[in-house]
């Protein structure tokens, strides 16, 4: 970004998106409440309600009055000048479990040629086989064993390598349970909710000598919802039209986590239903919907991802549905 | 014409008042929206201001001020709304990006960096941002419209543009966030 110019372009052309139109719906709601309500014709102040509500009589009166009055007005100064539990900041959340980090470590050693090597595991310590590792600029990839070993050599130990950790899994249509499991870190691109699975990890080694990267992964929790247009209808159905085949078909849902960049694709179904499959943490929910060269981008929500599963995420398209559908 | 439909409406005429708020009542979703960044937030907020503007109507004194006015109401009417919690939720905003390219992703990021980043900021602030550069106000302006003072109105400007800034920033450096060091 160049300067304040280049801000002050962004940041306009992104204000300039989003409705401009208020809905029949939300006028007519306000009119029928303004039917019902009376206009305000003498101003309204705090005191003279209050000088209504309580009237001292006499000078004894008034004087309790003061001192009742003084009482309230110190107690609710000491209440708010006095410290209390949870309002020290932002500490550690019980609601947003840690992520245990992978064990990467190192062993340099004096080599003219360096070997990275590693094991994959799930979180029951169960090996995971046939998972491949690559290193961007080397030609060689990597493959887990069936104790999920692998090892790439011959690199350059005045090389940084960023490792890329894929492995996909095919728990076959129509299942039910978890798909799979995924790393502990980011980087992630997984398909087709049922059919394939794949996992995407980038871990980066710096110069040196021999290293060993070793991955656990995390289990996944369900996250499903519906995709349903302005007016609360599933999205898509058949009886919408075609030009709502490019949601259904080219619909996906991306996730991105709070504690980097990841993502998780999924398809909303033909009645507008989806199911992410995600590991435990914060994670933002948001909607990219292709149509040959434009997009629709949907951000929100947010949500914190635990060991039970998450229901009832809406997305709602506004307005787009109404514009010519895709081919 | 306004002005004969102000008068009209400060007298209890509700179809003086349809009218107006025909007038007014996108805008004030565009702007509510663009501060909120959800579409049922922003049309309760637009309602509550319809309604508060109704009830007081008899007290506004310079007819000249009725969009100001209700632009006070409406920002007063988003703060309540972004206090309320309803986080599941999503609305679908439409961007475009024709023809796909990297360049393109790269400006959704964008997008994506400044949505996290705006609503990561307090709503006093969100709104000084959408007057400025969305409406296109100035500071000044600002002030007079949201009845604040011009020291407030440039430092919650200040803070939303510093963090705003940081966001995209943050998002044209290299993938090196996700990545883990190793040696």
């Amino acid at each position: 970004m160049n300067g304040s110019r280049d801000f002050d372009r962004i940041a306009s052309t992104w204000l300039a998106e989003g409705p401009e139109v208020l809905a029949d719906r939300v006028l007519d709601g306000a009119l029928r409440e303004i039917h019902r309500t009376r206009q305000r014709r003498r101003p309204w102040t705090p005191w003279r309600t209050f000088a209504m509500a309580f009237q001292p009589t006499s000078a004894l009166a008034r004087v309790a009055a003061a001192i009742v009055i003084g009482a309230v007005a110190l107690g609710g100064a000491g209440y708010l000048l006095t410290p209390r539990a949870g309002t020290g900041g932002p500490g550690p959340s019980a609601s947003q479990p840690s992520i245990p980090p992978a064990t990467p470590t190192t062993a340099p050693t004096a080599h003219p040629t360096r070997t990275i090597s590693g094991r994959v595991v799930d979180s029951a310590g169960t090996p995971v086989v046939g998972a491949t590792v690559s290193a961007p600029g080397h030609p060689d990839t990597a493959t887990t064993d069936a104790d999920g070993r692998w090892t790439m050599a011959g690199l350059d130990p005045a090389g940084t390598y960023c490792l890329e950790l894929a492995a996909i899994v095919d728990h076959g249509a129509g299942s039910s349970g978890p798909v799979s499991e995924i790393p502990t870190t980011l980087n992630l691109y997984f398909g087709r909710t049922g059919a394939t699975l794949s996992i995407d990890r980038q871990l980066c080694v710096g110069p040196g000598g021999d290293a060993v990267a070793n991955v656990s992964l995390l289990p996944l929790t369900p996250v499903s919802g519906t995709v349903v247009t302005a007016s609360g209808q599933p999205l898509p159905v058949g009886s919408a039209g075609e030009r709502l085949t490019g949601f259904r078909v080219n619909g996906i849902a991306q996730v991105a986590g709070a504690d980097g960049w990841g993502q998780a694709v999924t398809q909303a179904g033909p009645s507008g239903r989806f199911t992410l499959w995600l590991p435990a943490g914060p994670w933002r929910l948001w909607t990219l919907a292709l149509q040959g060269t434009t997009g629709s981008l949907g951000t929100g929500p947010d949500i914190v991802v635990g060991s039970k599963p998450i229901t009832g995420i809406v997305f709602r398209f506004d307005g787009y549905l109404a514009s010519p559908g895709p081919s | 014409m306004v002005s004969t439909l102000l008068e009209r409406a400060r007298a209890g005429d509700e179809d003086a008042f349809a009218s107006l708020t025909q007038k007014s009542g996108d805008r004030l979703l565009a702007i509510a929206y663009r501060i909120l960044r959800d579409v049922g937030l922003a049309e309760d907020a637009v309602q509550q201001t319809l309604v508060l503007a109704w009830r007081a109507l008899p007290r506004l004194r310079d007819d000249d001020r009725f969009d100001a006015w209700l632009h006070r109401l409406l920002v007063n009417a988003c703060y309540r709304e972004a206090r309320r919690d309803r986080p599941r939720v999503a609305n679908v905003r439409v961007l475009s990006f024709d023809p796909p390219g990297s360049d393109d992703l790269a400006s959704v990021a964008d997008r994506d960096q400044l949505e996290r980043g705006f609503r990561r900021l307090p709503a006093e602030q969100r709104a000084v941002f959408v007057f400025h550069h969305y409406l296109g106000l100035t500071l000044p302006e600002i002030a007079d419209q949201l009845d604040l003072p011009i020291g407030t109105v440039k430092s919650r400007l200040h803070y939303a543009t510093s963090a705003l800034r940081a966001a995209l920033e943050a998002d044209l450096r290299p993938v090196e966030a996700p990545r883990e060091q190793l040696a």
